[in-house]
């Protein structure tokens, strides 16, 4: 299994650039289909795709109502919003890879996680429903950035140091923040309401929760997407980049706000998921090399079948739903050490 | 070199508007299926009924329900109680003690999880699949439980009915339960001791003035320094019955009660303590820095029984009925002419069909029994 999974492997690594993508991007779709038909509640093939044909064209309903709408408010919304936080998650932190000159950073390295974990659990605190705590933690992790940005603006020194600093600081003050929340939390319902969220899952998802994410996470990543040319010139280094006609703390900024706005996006609805934004980029390096303009997009599909496949076993494994950023960090990190010992033996 | 870089650029934005096309796809077909839905609910008009649950939301139900299944722990416990044939599915699992008391058919049921603030470990598709008819949340109104039963009943398509529950409310919970279910000769059954306990317990409680109640620190964990408060929703029964001694300014705290030290407990100088079911009841007189605190040092600490549940808090739901009783017994022995025997065999008969045997008795009241 595993040398088959490395022959793959090989292959993938020698192909062209486009076709690895569109082999890539054939993976993911083969995989969101499978995922629209495996549940614990059944729906054949025929009805699966009949559902989604029929949105289209009249075609008539071989499937009951009960499908049908089990299928549009829970399993599609919850694939969907998969994709949409793996492929979003992996195109910052990839990008943050890049334009921090770090492999080691995710993409909540600026306090963009912890802030919206902040404002989620006040909203949890203060009962303010779940879209209610979406917007709060969308609003706190944007501006949890925002002061990162402000302060390593203020502050001496090298700007990736200052920038750095500056959000491990401002991480650790929502993190307290975090910790008190759940010292007054009521624990019979609104302290497990704060742990199921800090843990993260994909278990609410609805088409609400599409809908409100949709606009920043194409806004976003169409913007790292536009930038993974500058981005490419970021990774030697400001002073080479400068000497390319490429201004890197503009671009540095601009790259911080798109992904501060996917990963925020991202978090509001799901809670924190981790590893997927330090790992999948490592990943898709190894498959498409060091260049952005190929490895973004590889990325970005890459974390969008991969978040799907976890999710698919959090929701498959038991008949209790498994919070996915357990199961991401449980796969994520041995995955990432096995990635690390290999390439050492080389 | 060029060429090839052009046709990646086209792919690139070929990729990225394919995968806005999706997107956009999927949200339509999900938007549009709200208005579409529910052709063939006309011909179900005539067996179903209308029902008001606790939020004020009116429920279409089917008139005959024999599938329900519970969206949290407290639903599950008081369910159980009046209707475990019905159940297709559990919150949690049971322990060994809960299964004992059921057919082993019920502790074979699957696991769903639970709703908390619309996330939690409630897993849709698999409640979806056991095809109950309806779900039921029973317990303390959370501010957001309309929302949250709205959408959890928008997405399954199974109706969700939400019932609060308080201490002095769990005949009314088994009479509507009753009527929801079809099991009105059980729940009158169920509601009719619920009432009569709380009476009893009420009527010697309230001929006793605040001041002269025993100050009870009711306290839990492998320490016995997490504290239940007064006013925290774990600490109703003992807040009912007798006086917290744990005033705190902040009621409630981490998931098992507040942490305090000993040194609080002292300054408390609570006059009886109640030790949580796995707490330090066993070891407390031995230990030189609790035997100091007068209730331990006049031997006037007990241990709350754990079996089904945990009688005084958890979960909240009807074994607070039996735990009222106990504490009631415990602080106020003389005022009451059933004894905590006579009491516990009563409430596992009415509840459980169980007949408790001597030995039974014995290992469910170790620490228990008052001592007065």
């Amino acid at each position: 299994m595993e040398n088959v999974a490395y022959a793959l492997g090989r292959r993938l690594r020698r192909a062209s650039h486009p076709t690895q993508l569109l082999l890539l991007a054939l993976g993911v779709a083969v995989v969101a289909l499978a995922s629209l038909m495996l549940g614990r509640y059944h729906m054949g093939v025929g009805e699966v795709l009949g559902m989604l044909v029929g949105r289209v064209l009249p075609v008539t309903p071989g499937w009951t109502p009960q499908q049908e709408t089990l299928f549009f408010n829970v399993r599609l919304p919850r694939v969907l919003l998969a994709l949409m936080v793996g492929c979003s998650l992996s195109a910052s932190g990839a990008a943050f890879q890049g334009v921090f000159q770090n492999p080691l950073v995710s993409p909540d390295f600026l306090g963009a996680s912890q802030g919206a974990a902040f404002g989620a659990c006040v909203a949890l605190l203060l009962s303010l429903g779940s879209m209610g705590t979406s917007i709060a933690a969308f609003v706190t992790s944007m501006a949890s950035v925002a002061i990162v940005l402000w302060l390593s603006g203020r502050a001496k020194g090298n700007r990736i140091l200052v920038t750095v600093l500056s959000g491990v600081m401002v991480s650790s003050v929502f993190q307290a923040g975090v910790s008190y929340t759940k010292l007054v939390a009521d624990p019979n319902a609104q302290l497990q309401a704060i742990t199921f969220w800090l843990m993260g899952s994909l278990t609410s998802a609805g088409p609400r929760d599409l809908a409100f994410v949709a606009i920043p996470m194409l806004v976003g990543n169409a913007g790292l997407l536009a930038l993974r040319w500058q981005v490419n010139a970021l990774t030697m280094g400001d002073d080479e980049a400068l000497s390319m006609g490429v201004d890197a703390p503009r671009v540095r900024r601009a790259v911080i706000v798109c992904s501060t706005l996917v990963t925020a996006a991202s978090v509001s609805v799901t809670g924190i998921i981790g590893w997927v934004g330090l790992v999948v980029p490592h990943l898709a390096r190894g498959i498409v090399g060091v260049d952005y303009r190929h490895l973004l997009p590889a990325s970005m599909l890459l974390g969008a079948g991969f978040l799907l496949v976890v999710d698919d076993v959090a929701r498959l494994a038991t008949t209790v739903e498994i919070p996915i950023g357990i199961l991401t960090a449980f796969i994520g990190a041995p995955f990432f050490m096995r990635l690390i010992t290999r390439g050492r033996r080389r | 070199m060029r060429v090839t870089q052009l046709g990646r650029r086209a792919f690139a934005a070929l990729a990225a508007g394919a995968l806005a096309l999706a997107l956009t796809g999927g949200l339509a077909a999900c938007a549009g299926q709200q208005a579409g839905g529910g052709s063939d609910q006309t011909q179900q008009q005539a067996t179903t009924r209308s029902f008001t649950d606790s939020c004020g939301r009116e429920v279409e139900l089917p008139s005959n329900i024999t599938k329900v299944a519970a969206s949290g722990p407290v639903a599950q416990q008081i369910l159980l109680t009046i209707a475990p044939e019905d159940m297709v599915g559990l919150a949690t699992k049971l322990t060994d003690g809960q299964a004992a008391l059921f057919d082993d058919s019920v502790a074979q049921l699957p696991v769903f999880g639970q709703i908390y603030g619309g996330k939690g470990d409630f897993n849709k598709e698999a409640v979806a699949d056991a095809a109950p008819q309806l779900v039921i949340d029973l317990g303390e109104a959370k501010k957001t439980i309309k929302e949250d039963m709205d959408q959890l009943q928008e997405q399954l398509g199974i109706p969700c009915v939400h019932i609060e529950t308080s201490l002095d409310s769990y005949d009314e919970v088994y009479r509507t339960l009753g009527i929801l279910l079809g099991k009105e000769g059980r729940a009158a059954e169920l509601s009719s001791y619920c009432k009569k306990a709380y009476d009893e317990v009420d009527g010697v409680v309230s001929t006793i003035l605040e001041s002269e109640r025993p100050a009870v620190a009711y306290l839990m964990g492998d320490a016995g320094l997490n504290a239940i408060a007064k006013g925290s929703f774990q600490g109703a029964v003992v807040d009912f019955v007798a006086s917290n001694a744990i005033v705190t300014e902040k009621v409630s705290g981490s998931g098992k009660g507040q942490e305090v030290s000993l040194e609080q407990i002292a300054s408390f100088d609570p006059q009886l303590i109640v030790f949580g079911p796995g707490s330090i009841y066993a070891s407390a007189g031995k230990d030189p820095a609790w035997s100091e605190l007068a209730a331990i040092k006049g031997a006037n600490y007990y241990q709350v029984p754990g079996e089904p549940y945990n009688w005084l808090s958890s979960p909240p739901a009807a074994n607070e009925v039996l735990g009222m009783q106990w504490l009631a017994r415990v602080c106020y022995p003389q005022k009451f002419q059933t004894g905590v025997e006579d009491v516990a065999k009563d409430y596992f008969k009415t509840f459980y069909g169980h007949d408790l045997s001597d030995s039974e008795l014995e290992d469910l009241l170790t620490g228990s029994l008052p001592r007065a």
